[in-house]
């Protein structure tokens, strides 16, 4: 116990006189999530749309038929509304037009008719694009359609955004950004701190001493996990107070997740680190191991619905892709049980299964 | 086994590399308990290997081991209470102060000694919150020592503790680990300075994993100049020949008299004066020799020479061209062998020359012939495909050489080029540069080793940024009232410490 202190304390005085694992865990998710609510642009150009026609008239068919032709739109017809808001909300289609019944006769009476649509808000480029196609087609439509509406008529369409309800691109990637940062100080700045022991002739003095791999082990967690702690609570105060970002989830199940992730991703930098005795390949091995996929697998960037079958499969192994769908449903939604004990329950196999490696990892001889 | 016995190793033997390379074979040896045991022996010739299998930090491949009754490797953890290892790289936190590095290794022996007492033992009361990554060498190495004692072991296994330290520091940590545990304490260092070994009560001289002395070093020699000489016959001898380095040496036309000039050489660190004031004038032809303790400011004057650091004030002429406004053409006379190695660890030893042959301006016929020329000399054969940062250390600093002089400059600098090098390599070293010094070339040397400062033609000892005293071995010794150059150096930086 005395030696495991003795590591931590250590392991604490070494981070607090590096400079760049304080910048690794401060300054750099500041700047991912100025990166993430400013500099990003997401183009995603296919949407699927659920079209209900409540109106049925010849005119309104053929609107209909418009949408159907367009090249950017798949549509899927509803006959009825609850059909069509479970398949949004399950992402089956990412917007939901319904054609009232009120809108031929609208629009040969040559006012504005109405069309309303619902967009899924958690993908705020999808949102933009739906909206925008949709505003397009119609007015195209308008413009060309055989019925030849009056002069004066026009169709408008009613934007409503599930779940984002005043859509702000920061609040659907924002959160994300927390797996990007919590996988950079897990994995990056913890693949670092074994193999430094090996380079600068350490680790020969540590196991001369009367050191075992479980006080390496566990004091090469801790002070971690301490680290990856503080920079979540100091990108959440960010989020809340700089961004304004409203939080709909809980705060104790926020934490709770994030650690499990956390453990999970040290996991990831510490066998790294006790594999490779180079600082240099460390880090390497880092950015490509945990840093790329955390990126463009855990579903940050890319849908992971648009991926490849075995991929899909892939990213299940990986720890941020849990993290990520759990921590947009935590900021936008609210807790969703369900998603939050999925989340925790692989996030905890992952990075149980992790530390076993470590552990058996760990030399306990200078040729092992 | 008897109760006075603290190492008792039979027929132990250890493979590298899946067998290929046999470290320690069939090795047998006794070790009493108190006894100070010298371990000799040439690069890669197993020392390191056994100090580890000792320690418990190797698994053997055969053989049988037990320290002070224990087996290292199923005893580990009860053996590390007893013992204090100390690694040749020693393991301290450069960004860790003194006394937390002391506190660390002391709670990792879960034991609560008095770090005051101790770092007073070792003379780095004044020191203990600075970062161990700013110590000199030798402090360095005192605190590596003091914290392998912490706990008073009875067993101190110490590998090459003095490499790179100058000889006060020297005389320092050897007193240190004779005093440890009352002087009750057994043991075990591994060294290359002959004068340590001879000093020991036992001298164990290992050649290629196997002991072919064991005994008191007395038995082999009165005293350590001729142990030297013994020892070295043990390693099968060296026959000094007319150096192939020399033979093939073409040197330049120079002018003048003196090829290196250091102008009134000053550089300050912010506040700091690493270098006070420094001149002196090399002869064509003359070996330099620039020593002094660890920090004095050698390294820091070495590399204002040439051209690598700017110097505050004052300059530096490489035949006749002045370093600080015209650096290139300066350099251009001039090779120049770094304290540590220098040469790219991934490349093999032939893609290293071929680099450097490039580098200093050899093309096509030209640099292949200075290659194959460089590999006859040095004999690299076995090796040439080989990384280099896989060479054993003699072969490191012959390949660093081997690059310096390729391209046949008239001016050599060489610092500390035989710093953790064996006694038969370091004979070889000076073989070359004495040969080359007859055919003209002109060189700058510091050194550690004060049997060599023996062989320069005028010394130059460094102290606090300063020349505190200038002249020939002999001068020198004549001076401090002196037998030896080593006596001579301590004598000489004792009275300045006196009366600055």
């Amino acid at each position: 116990m005395n030696m495991t202190l003795a590591f931590i304390k250590k392991e604490f005085l070494q981070i607090l006189r590096d400079p760049s694992s304080l910048i690794i865990a401060f300054v750099l998710p500041t700047l991912l999530l100025f990166i993430y609510a400013y500099g990003i642009n997401l183009d995603s150009a296919h949407i699927r749309l659920g079209i209900k026609n409540d109106d049925g008239s010849p005119i309104t068919e053929e609107l209909a038929k418009a949408f159907e032709q367009n090249r950017f739109v798949t549509t899927v017809r509803y006959n009825q509304r609850e059909q069509m808001y479970d398949d949004l909300t399950r992402s089956k289609i990412q917007g939901a037009l319904t054609i009232p019944a009120n809108f031929s006769q609208k629009l040969a009476a040559g006012t504005n008719a109405i069309l309303q649509l619902i967009v899924d808000g958690t993908n705020i480029n999808q949102v933009s694009h739906t909206q925008n196609y949709v505003s397009q087609i119609a007015a195209g439509w308008l413009q060309n359609s055989r019925f030849a509406p009056p002069q004066n008529a026009g169709v408008k369409v009613l934007p409503r955004y599930q779940y984002n309800q005043n859509t702000n691109g920061r609040k659907a990637l924002v959160p994300s950004s927390l797996a990007v940062t919590m996988t950079l100080i897990g994995i990056l700045l913890t693949a670092l701190v074994i193999s430094r022991e090996w380079e600068r002739g350490t680790m020969e003095a540590l196991l001369a001493a009367n050191i075992r791999p479980i006080h390496i082990v566990i004091g090469k967690y801790v002070p971690y996990f301490v680290v990856g702690m503080l920079s979540l609570t100091f990108s959440m105060l960010v989020i809340l107070f700089v961004f304004n970002l409203p939080f709909r989830g809980s705060y104790p199940v926020l934490f709770t997740v994030s650690a499990l992730f956390l453990y999970a991703s040290l996991g990831i930098g510490l066998i790294i680190s006790s594999l490779l005795h180079d600082q240099m390949l460390s880090s390497m091995a880092s950015l490509i191991l945990g840093f790329l996929p955390a990126l463009m697998m855990s579903g940050v960037v890319f849908p992971i619905l648009s991926m490849p079958a075995p991929f899909r499969w892939l990213t299940k192994l990986l720890p941020p892709t849990h993290y990520v769908s759990f921590i947009k449903n935590e900021f936008l939604a609210g807790t969703v049980w369900q998603n939050a004990l999925h989340s925790s329950l692989f996030l905890f196999v992952l990075g149980f299964f992790f530390s076993l490696l470590v552990y058996k990892k760990t030399a306990r001889r200078l040729d092992d | 086994m008897t109760a006075a016995t603290c190492i008792e190793i039979k027929n132990l033997t250890k493979t590298f590399d899946n067998g290929k390379t046999l470290a320690v074979d069939q090795l047998s040896l006794t070790i009493a308990k108190g006894q100070t045991v010298g371990l000799i022996g040439a690069d890669g010739a197993g020392k390191t290997t056994l100090l580890r299998l000792v320690d418990g930090l190797l698994l053997p491949d055969s053989g049988y081991v037990s320290v002070c009754g224990l087996d290292p490797v199923k005893d580990k953890q009860m053996l590390a209470s007893k013992t204090g290892y100390m690694p040749q790289k020693f393991g301290l936190y450069e960004d860790l102060t003194v006394r937390e590095n002391l506190e660390f290794y002391a709670q990792l022996k879960n034991i609560d000694p008095d770090f005051s007492q101790m770092l007073a033992f070792a003379g780095l009361s004044n020191f203990q919150d600075r970062p161990a990554g700013k110590l000199s060498g030798g402090m360095k190495q005192k605190l590596g020592l003091i914290c392998a004692l912490a706990g008073n072991p009875e067993l101190i296994l110490l590998d090459e503790p003095s490499v790179g330290v100058d000889p006060l520091s020297r005389r320092e940590l050897l007193k240190m680990v004779k005093q440890a545990k009352g002087g009750k304490a057994t043991v075990l260092w591994s060294t290359a300075y002959m004068d340590e070994a001879h000093g020991f009560d036992i001298a164990v001289v290992i050649d290629r994993g196997r002991i072919i002395y064991c005994g008191k070093p007395e038995d082999l020699a009165p005293d350590s100049r001729q142990f030297e000489e013994k020892v070295i016959e043990l390693m099968g001898g060296y026959k000094p020949k007319e150096s192939p380095v020399a033979e093939n040496f073409v040197m330049p036309p120079v002018k003048g008299e003196y090829t290196v000039e250091a102008l009134d050489l000053v550089k300050c660190y912010g506040h700091f004066h690493a270098v006070k004031n420094n001149s002196f004038r090399i002869r064509k032809g003359e070996i330099f020799g620039l020593l002094g303790p660890n920090g004095a400011g050698k390294s820091t004057s070495f590399k204002m020479m040439c051209g690598l650091a700017k110097p505050t004030s004052g300059t530096a002429r490489i035949m006749g061209t002045d370093i600080v406004k015209n650096a290139a053409a300066a350099r251009s006379h001039l090779g120049y062998m770094a304290q540590k190695f220098s040469l790219y660890p991934n490349l093999s030893v032939r893609q290293n020359l071929e680099f450097f042959a490039g580098a200093y301006g050899l093309v096509g016929q030209q640099a292949k012939e200075a290659v194959a020329r460089m590999n006859k000399i040095f004999d690299f054969s076995r090796y040439l495909d080989g990384n280099a940062g896989n060479l054993p250390l003699g072969y490191k600093q012959r390949l660093s050489l081997a690059c310096a002089i390729m391209h046949n400059p008239p001016v050599l600098f060489l610092d500390e080029p035989t710093s953790g090098v064996d006694v038969m390599t370091r004979r070889e070293f000076w073989n070359h540069i004495i040969s080359l010094a007859r055919k003209g070339v002109t060189v700058l040397v510091t050194t550690h080793f004060m049997d060599e400062a023996e062989f320069c033609d005028r010394v130059s000892l460094f102290y606090r940024g300063q020349t505190i005293a200038t002249g020939t071995p002999e001068e020198l010794k004549r001076q401090a009232a002196a037998q030896t150059m080593e006596e001579a150096f301590v004598n000489i930086i004792l009275q300045q410490e006196q009366n600055p």
